[in-house]
């Protein structure tokens, strides 16, 4: 008895610590396709009653990127000579997704979303939406992806403040789903109520310059060389439901370029 | 006895299908998480064999974990009270002991039977089931309130559960 009690408790514990690394191809995950196709039916109700701030959030974004047309630009030269552009060359795709699980209030939060390997996405790209950033794909089946939230205990993105040049790490510490923490920003850096926060791209999965969040608070612990700087998200984790899937289409060269400098150095 | 069994597997579908679809998706500010899909591990018959009961206890939880994506806390802390609750039952057995046909059950067993039952059972999963969440004692004190605060809320549902599903005359 007390012997089959502690062969379940030692499969349990694999199965954390299965869990806990951080990206694996998982026969067992809400990626799995029943599951996945069980999410899907349940958000389908739920997306009712969400439908008029997606619709908002959409005529926003609809708003920018129309904004961003040829026909919206004025041109105060006045020739009309086309030029093949041979300098700029794609660095990201996107994936529209729509989130069909999340959660919020666990201490390590997931979101499901409803694309998988069919339509690209795959693990480790990053997740965000027009206002800002969701996380990072884990796991992926055919017509699914899991996505570590940014809510995550072990959720760590590279960000900067806008602006200056100085790279922080963007953590979460748990209890308010609106709020993360910045670390490793020097304590001489003039910092302001507001200020906004960006993804610095030095990491392969999120391009730069995306949005974060703004500085909420910030203060000096005695004898500390950071700050302590408390982010608002811009991204609502609570209501999240339209997502871009980021490929950075040069995301595996940096990778293996990276991982040689390292490995070269031991 | 067939009907038992079958009896048992809606109510295990029943009770995953409300916890995943329903309880999982509460938001109350991040302190109050029920998990009443432990209500099969309460209700289950007393005489009921103890290896069972923990294969039970292990694939109910690690059906939520399944569900929640949370690796296999759900299941170590069911297997826990899957693991306590006999132990539970044999220290607190009449001396004639039980009826063989005996449900633990509010109206079978009275408030004073039952509440430190459902409570002992219920904190128990739940101690279990945030300290592995969380896997550190640095925010002992907060996790220690999440505890406190989803444990009451669960037992509200298994009290409300007790009163609207089970009927004076099955004991």
């Amino acid at each position: 008895m007390f012997f089959v009690f502690v062969l379940l408790e030692i499969a349990c514990f694999s199965l954390i610590a299965n869990n806990n690394t951080f990206h694996r191809a998982s026969v067992l995950s809400s990626g799995n396709q029943l599951v996945g196709r069980m999410y899907d039916l349940n958000n389908e109700v739920k997306e009712y009653f969400k439908l008029k701030t997606i619709n908002n959030q959409l005529a926003v974004e609809n708003a920018a990127l129309r904004s961003m047309l040829y026909e919206s630009k004025y041109f105060s030269s006045n020739s009309l000579t086309s030029i093949t552009d041979s300098i700029s060359r794609q660095h990201y795709t996107y994936v529209p997704a729509k989130v069909i699980n999340n959660t919020t209030d666990r201490r390590s939060n997931y979101l499901t979303i409803d694309r998988g390997i069919l339509q690209g996405v795959e693990p480790e790209m990053a997740v965000i939406t027009s206002e800002g950033i969701v996380g990072i794909v884990k796991d992926v089946s055919k017509n699914f992806a899991t996505v570590i939230s940014v809510l995550h205990k072990n959720s760590s993105i590279s960000s900067k403040v806008a602006d200056t040049e100085y790279i922080g790490s963007l953590v979460w510490e748990g209890g308010d789903p609106t709020v993360a923490q910045l670390k490793d920003i020097p304590n001489h850096v003039q910092l302001a109520e507001g200020m906004l926060i960006r993804t610095s791209g030095f990491s392969a999965m999120f391009p730069s310059g995306i949005n974060i969040g703004t500085v909420r608070s910030f203060e000096i612990k005695p004898g500390d060389n950071f700050y302590s700087i408390e982010v608002k998200l811009l991204t609502d984790m609570n209501s999240v439901s339209m997502v871009y899937v980021v490929n950075n289409l040069m995301r595996l060269e940096q990778i293996e370029l990276e991982s040689q400098t390292e490995k070269s150095d031991k | 006895m067939t009907s038992d069994i079958l009896k048992y597997t809606w109510q295990f579908i029943l009770l995953c299908l409300f916890q995943v679809l329903i309880f999982n998706n509460l938001n109350l500010g991040g302190f109050l998480n029920p998990f009443p899909y432990i209500y099969l591990i309460l209700i289950l018959p007393i005489s009921m064999g103890r290896i069972p009961l923990l294969f039970i206890g292990f694939v109910l939880g690690w059906v939520i974990d399944v569900f929640s994506n949370t690796g296999g806390i759900h299941a170590a802390a069911t297997t826990l009270i899957a693991f306590y609750r006999p132990l539970y039952l044999k220290a607190q057995a009449p001396r004639e002991g039980y009826e063989s046909t005996a449900l633990p059950h509010l109206k079978a067993f009275g408030f004073a039977w039952f509440i430190p039952y459902a409570v002992l059972i219920v904190v128990l999963h739940h101690s279990a089931l945030f300290y592995l969440e969380i896997f550190r004692f640095v925010d002992f004190f907060h996790t220690l309130l999440k505890v406190i605060l989803s444990s009451v809320l669960t037992l509200f549902f298994i009290f409300l559960a007790e009163f609207l599903f089970v009927s004076n005359k099955r004991r």
